[in-house]
């Protein structure tokens, strides 16, 4: 039975409210009611700006044609940037993910959001993600030189990887992909490591002098 | 009034983890083949942060002694300690489809809480012939016979589902809504019959006989593997109700 049937005389546009909340990632019942009440105490500009923003979201944020990240003009403004590396690229599988790597401020080339990852048991198949998009970026761009691949380092992110380096190897063009180093987080300790990440650093190790 | 404390559970199994997906801020959400308890369904909290102590351990395909609280709703895991991490298959884009297919098959087949352990151990067996045997299309078949026989959906293969006379060497049809052949001349119009020929119906019953081991010494021949193919494709969807995803992915890489 649904939680919110314990509250029969819940106004119907509140009721509503909790149901739109319950929507989103993560929020169950109890705290889309919260977020249902706290919204009503609000001062009606407040509410406003909430409606308007998620009415934006939806009218205002479309696809960079080039990246696909989300963007507000057709060519976003990572795309049109003229001090950015037009050789490198670098594959992320989410919105999300290009931010990180922003904030980190370790990447100077451009993106291409795939907007997800090959998971065969949920359906999702190379045609579902913008793979394609990637390919006929990568082939009709000469200036391109090298892919980095960064997707997640689970086996779904793995699968995404071999996919598109096997569908950029069939081009006859000098490109190099790589793919993001793996191992230990830094100020993490050897002592609670697993195998496959001892063996990945083990791998990936580098001249000390070369670190960081 | 003196409060009711309910016991909390412990559960230390090992399993092979079939499916994932992201739950929450950082957790996800694992299902895991156990050998004495089925499917578990549990979350592991904080596992897609780089700091966590169980990321490395746990993921799709990999096997894993894995320390469980059970909870009414979601268990939760507490600890995971890797015993295979399949590593050759995780390498070989076609190793992974077909890792894929064979897993989703298994979680279609599975009950939670299910004491039987032949599909955790013909899964486990699987996985290790396939580090071995690379790309081999009559596994996922060998696979696929025997998946059904411990789940207890064998089909008939020696005699006529309509009349129960038992069959002569000869073409027949496979009727995947009743499981199992039938005598061509008790056919009725109204089921849909897939057509096979004797070499098919030889290999299924082969298959279904025997062991990886002696399967593997046989050679039968690119026409009747896609002849079992579809049937059992067809049989399987039947059975499960519904379509199996990773066969798209399959059918694409491999």
């Amino acid at each position: 039975m649904s939680p919110l049937n314990k509250f029969p005389f819940m106004p119907r546009a509140l009721s509503q409210l909790v149901e739109s909340f319950r929507l989103l990632p993560g929020i169950g019942p109890k705290t889309a009611q919260k977020l249902a009440f706290s919204t009503l105490k609000m001062p009606p500009e407040q509410v406003n700006d909430i409606a308007n923003s998620l009415r934006n979201i939806k009218s205002e944020i479309i696809y960079c044609k080039k990246c696909q990240n989300i963007s507000e003009v057709s060519i976003c403004s990572i795309c049109t940037d003229i001090d950015r590396d037009d050789s490198i690229i670098c594959v992320v599988e989410e919105v999300m993910d290009v931010y990180v790597l922003e904030k980190s401020r370790a990447f100077k080339g451009k993106f291409h959001v795939l907007h997800g990852s090959i998971s065969p048991a949920n359906g999702i198949g190379p045609d579902e993600i913008r793979i394609k998009e990637l390919i006929s970026r990568v082939e009709s761009d000469s200036k391109i030189k090298e892919i980095v691949i960064a997707t997640n380092l689970n086996l779904e992110g793995e699968a995404t990887a071999m996919y598109i380096n096997q569908a950029l190897n069939k081009f006859e063009k000098n490109l190099k992909i790589t793919r993001l180093a793996r191992g230990l987080p830094s100020g993490s300790d050897i002592e609670y490591a697993d195998e496959t990440t001892i063996l990945h650093a083990m791998g990936s190790r580098v001249n000390i002098n070369e670190s960081l | 009034m003196k409060a009711y404390r309910k016991k909390k559970k412990y559960l230390q199994t090992e399993s092979i983890v079939l499916k994932v997906f992201d739950f929450g801020e950082a957790d996800r959400i694992f299902t895991l083949l156990t050998p004495d308890n089925g499917i578990i369904r549990a979350v592991a909290k904080g596992v897609r942060k780089p700091k966590s102590r169980m990321g490395g351990h746990i993921d799709v395909l990999s096997k894993v002694n894995i320390y469980i609280s059970l909870g009414e709703n979601l268990s939760n895991i507490s600890q995971a300690e890797i015993i295979n991490n399949y590593s050759i298959l995780k390498k070989d884009l076609s190793l992974i489809s077909i890792s894929f297919y064979i897993l989703e098959l298994c979680e279609k087949f599975s009950v939670e809480n299910d004491p039987n352990n032949d599909i955790y151990y013909h899964l486990s067996y699987t996985l290790d012939i396939l580090q071995e045997n690379l790309q081999n299309p009559l596994l996922i078949r060998w696979f696929e016979i025997n998946l059904l026989t411990v789940s207890g959906f064998l089909p008939e293969l020696y005699n006529c589902l309509i009349s129960g006379e038992e069959l002569d060497e000869g073409d027949h049809l496979f009727s995947s809504v009743n499981g199992g052949l039938v005598d061509k001349k008790y056919a009725t119009s109204t089921d849909s019959y897939i057509p096979i020929d004797k070499n098919s119906i030889k290999a299924l019953r082969y298959l279904s006989n025997n062991g990886w081991p002696e399967v593997n010494k046989i050679n039968f021949g690119s026409n009747s593997l896609e002849k079992l193919k579809i049937i059992l494709r067809k049989y399987i969807q039947t059975i499960t109700n519904s379509q199996i995803n990773s066969e798209k992915f399959l059918s694409r890489i491999f």
